[in-house]
């Protein structure tokens, strides 16, 4: 069961807890891991040291009352330090990559069909008097119609608030419990939400997406029958955390249904889980993968999948449509009518900006499906770092073409100024 | 009264999938059209004088893609041949009646049919097959042996494209299955709309971004001829899981569809992963991963009363039952069939050049539009008279 | 009082109702009273006094299976309310199945 490839070295890293069957079993597994054994040269201590970290997320889920305290016990006991971050933090400007950052993306639909006309954000100053973090949470996962968007903004801010914190702490790599029947089920659900492309980054057992954090999934080859086991051989207590979609019927959102259709299929056909994670495995992040995030799920965000869609959905008639080539371009691929024009000439006093090109497709997907919503500080933050790096590309490009244009001694300064 | 959003005027009949956009029944039938005519011009699926051959069941998806081919062919003067083209595994009680569905739509389209049956190709029909090897895996010898069907039927209707009625839905399963049963090359080639093997028939799928529910509404407000019927040996169980699946996923979110196969064509193989390099039979010379194609062993071990043959005991059956006697019938191999179309090609070639202009010939030889340049070189090397008449311009 | 229906199925559908394509029914114009029928009602009264064999093609989670298109007059049920659709006299009702081979 040990075999997680962990190479040895000085780092600190950090284990993300949730108190479930399969972060608890992680947990033990890497404490027998890293355990010096002072009779034993051989075993030495891998890490520096452990952190570990529970994302509480009691105040939207509830759950038994004992919980959270069982979850921090768990780590005390093997004498780590466990950092209880309740959910709600994603609103604190404290879990920006800058700590800082104070500003929420606002978006607004028009009125009629509840939908975005455009992915209009308007980039604000938080305002933290009236309103908790908590309030604030509720009413971003309030204004999302359906529960699989919800879930999937759980998820999102799950992982960011996980990956600023691994940061904080210096740690260099993070832990996260998912299971090869977890994973299983995720390559089928992410690839049904139209997620295929960040796909072989999500079920990796070891990613370097985030740059200084890589993420380790220890736990990816072991089924969730045989975390069971052992948890039950070793007494190892784990807490049940309710989710979303707790006593809700599979077809309560994509997740669930998923979860439903690879469990009974395990059932009837006990190798599933194992060839879909083998499957699974076979997939590489694809070479158009660069560095561009999705601001919300922070996911690699493929290139051009706004007009992949337009090219075979027709959605007005005019008679542009009618040319051999499809030029139909509402701006929003599912937009009822071109509403977009009267939005844009409204007065706003903040800066607009159009960020659907700053979502990956799946997220553009979930807009589809969101109302009036405030995201938190983090989104704020990566749009603003997106924008400076496209001008900063902009004026590249610009600095280029004038150095071909002009081939003289100007341009060669440029370029040497840049470096 | 919900209002269609498209033309604001009439009544809307139908929330589409893939746009939750409510539409009436003019609009949608505008949108559903140009959006399968965007389809094939975005993927360079026609060049003018193709000749193709319109995969044809009589079920909802080829009936409905016939009507829409022919339709945009006149609309957009594509400039096709269209041909139907039918597989008749001969089952009783299912296809001789969609075949008669079929019958009629050609003579409602004005299309010329070919029908290419099991029982002249392989000697056998399912329901003999059937007999032979029970209910179990009926199945698996009717899918192998269809798809070599329809591409010899190409080759006898002289096509060098096969069109097939596969929807949006049928696509986003077959990515879900295919990560199910782990089948990794499949998955690679499977949202792909065109296929192609080298000197063989391209096929594709003008349908791969239209949804199921649209194409039974087409079908059904056109009042358009179809047949539905299941087939009456035992359907696919674990695909019928997948399919269900999807169509509650669609019931969750109808987008879901389109995402996924969004996610297919997004997946990339890892390089290190083997996949299959194509051959061609030894014995029929179709193309296969093997040295022997499916269909050949499958029909062998028909033949030779060893059903189990080709179906994960070929290597322990050749053991004990040895080589295959040479006096066992097998399929023609295709360099015969290839020669059969290209001599009536030929004939075809020369009515038809008595006919007409010298200059229209000569077009033709060029164009290579009615007859491949090696069915040209032949009748040139047999045909003096007409050798004489094709060299005058020059 | 009742509700005169013409029920449609095609597709595939027919082939639960002893291969009739089409009925004309006449249901109580509540069948839960106070309420007046809806597409609820009908799809139980469907399944409890026409169907012929297989109600898991036919219903799953109390509405009607996943992959059956209603049509009601000539438009998709899914703008006239679905499940809470009241049935009036003289209403023309279509069931389809898209789930049958191509």
């Amino acid at each position: 069961m040990e075999k997680a490839s962990l190479k040895p070295g000085a780092e600190k890293v950090l284990v993300a807890l949730s108190g479930g069957s399969s972060s608890r079993a992680m947990l033990q597994l890497l404490y027998e891991y890293n355990r010096e054994e002072p009779h034993k040269k051989s075993k030495k201590q891998v890490f520096k040291s452990v952190e570990v970290c529970f994302i509480d997320e009691s105040t939207i889920v509830g759950g038994e009352k004992d919980t959270v305290e069982n979850v921090l016990q768990m780590a005390q006991k093997l004498n780590y330090n466990i950092m209880r971050i309740p959910l709600e933090d994603i609103f604190s400007p404290d879990y920006t990559t800058s700590g800082i950052y104070d500003n929420v993306i606002k978006i607004s639909t028009d009125g009629v069909h509840r939908k975005p006309s455009q992915e209009l954000f308007h980039s604000i100053q938080q305002q933290s008097e009236n309103t908790s973090n908590r309030d604030k949470l509720k009413a971003l996962l309030d204004g999302a119609s359906k529960t699989t968007v919800k879930e999937d903004f759980y998820c999102f801010l799950k992982l960011s608030l996980l990956l600023q914190y691994a940061q904080r702490k210096d740690c260099t790599r993070l832990f996260l419990g998912d299971s090869s029947t977890r994973l299983a089920i995720k390559t089928i659900s992410l690839t049904s939400k139209g997620r295929g492309f960040s796909l072989p980054l999500e079920i990796a057992g070891e990613t370097q997406w985030f740059g200084d954090t890589k993420i380790m999934r220890p736990m990816k080859d072991m089924l969730s029958k045989e975390i069971g086991l052992y948890n039950q051989f070793l007494h190892l207590d784990s807490v049940f955390i309710p989710s979303l979609t707790t006593m809700l019927p599979p077809k309560a959102s994509i997740e669930r249904l998923t979860e439903d259709f690879i469990v009974g299929l395990e059932r009837d056909y006990p190798s599933t889980v194992s060839t879909v994670a083998r499957t699974a495995a076979k997939l590489k992040p694809s070479e158009l993968m660069q560095d561009e995030k999705c601001i919300i799920c922070l996911m690699p965000r493929q290139p051009n999948t706004k007009s992949w869609q337009d090219r075979f959905t027709v959605a007005n008639t005019n008679s542009a449509a009618y040319t051999s080539m499809p030029t139909c371009s509402s701006s929003f691929s599912d937009g009822c009518c071109n509403v977009t024009s009267s939005e844009c000439s409204k007065p706003v006093k903040r800066a607009n900006t159009d960020i659907s090109d700053l979502l990956c497709y799946g997220c553009r997907v979930n807009m589809r499906d969101v109302g009036d919503v405030t995201f938190p500080p983090y989104v704020a933050e990566k749009v603003n770092e997106q924008r400076q790096e496209e001008l900063r590309r902009q004026i590249e490009v610009f600095l280029l073409s004038d150095d071909e244009e002009e081939q003289g001694e100007i341009g060669k300064e440029v370029h040497i100024q840049k470096r | 009264m919900k209002i269609c959003v498209l033309c604001n005027k009439n009544k809307a009949i139908l929330k589409r999938p893939k746009t939750s956009q409510q539409i009436c029944k003019e609009c949608f039938y505008y949108v559903f059209e140009t959006e399968i005519h965007h389809t094939i011009v975005d993927n360079k699926l026609f060049k003018p004088g193709d000749r193709i051959a319109i995969a044809a069941s009589g079920g909802k998806d080829s009936t409905v893609l016939a009507y829409v081919i022919k339709l945009l062919n006149n609309r957009y003067n594509y400039g096709l041949n269209l041909f139907l083209l039918s597989v008749d595994e001969g089952i009783t009680g299912y296809r001789d009646d969609s075949l008669e569905t079929v019958k009629r739509n050609q003579q409602q389209y004005d299309l010329p049919l070919e029908i290419v049956s099991y029982r002249q190709l392989y000697g056998w029909s399912m329901d003999e097959i059937v007999k032979e090897v029970g209910l179990k895996n009926n199945c698996t010898f009717c899918g192998v042996f269809r798809r070599q069907a329809l591409d010899r039927g190409a080759m006898l209707l002289n096509v060098d494209h096969i069109i097939t009625g596969h929807n949006a839905d049928d696509i986003a399963e077959t990515v879900l299955m295919n990560i199910l049963r782990g089948d990794i090359a499949r998955l690679q080639r499977c949202t792909e709309i065109v296929t192609t093997g080298d000197e063989r028939i391209k096929r594709s799928k003008p349908f791969k971004y239209t949804y199921e529910k649209e194409i039974v509404m087409y079908a059904y407000f056109k009042k358009l001829d179809y047949f539905s019927t299941e087939c009456v040996y035992s359907p696919n169980a674990y695909r019928g899981y997948a399919r269900t699946f999807l169509k509650d996923l669609e019931s969750i979110r109808p987008s879901t569809i389109i995402d996924i196969i969004h996610s297919g064509e997004a997946f990339q193989i890892k390089q290190d992963v083997k996949l299959p390099t194509q051959g061609t039979c030894k014995r029929c010379g179709y193309m296969s991963s093997n040295e022997l194609c499916k269909a050949c062993i499958l029909l062998e071990g028909l033949n030779r009363g060893l059903p189990k043959l080709g179906i994960g005991k070929t290597n322990r059956m050749r053991k004990i039952h040895g080589d295959m006697p040479d006096n066992t019938s097998t399929i023609q191999h295709l360099d015969t069939l290839k020669n059969e179309a290209n001599n009536n090609k030929c004939k075809d070639l020369l009515k038809w050049s008595t006919k007409t202009t010298p200059t229209a010939v000569t077009q033709e030889m060029h164009g290579g539009r009615y007859a491949s340049r090696s069915a040209i070189n032949v009748l040139l090397q047999t045909d003096s008279e007409i050798c004489s008449m094709w060299y005058q311009p020059y | 009082m009742s509700l005169k229906v013409k029920l449609s199925f095609s597709g595939g559908m027919e082939l639960l109702f002893n291969n009739n394509k089409s009925a004309e029914v006449k249901i109580p114009a509540s069948i839960n009273p106070p309420n007046p029928t809806n597409m609820q009602d009908l799809i139980f009264w469907i399944r409890d006094n026409l169907l012929k064999e297989r109600p898991g093609l036919f219903i799953s989670e109390n509405t009607v299976r996943p992959g059956i298109l209603v049509l009601i007059n000539e438009t998709d049920w899914e703008l006239e309310g679905e499940l809470d659709y009241e049935i009036k006299d003289g209403d023309d009702i279509v069931f389809i199945s898209t789930l049958h081979g191509g």
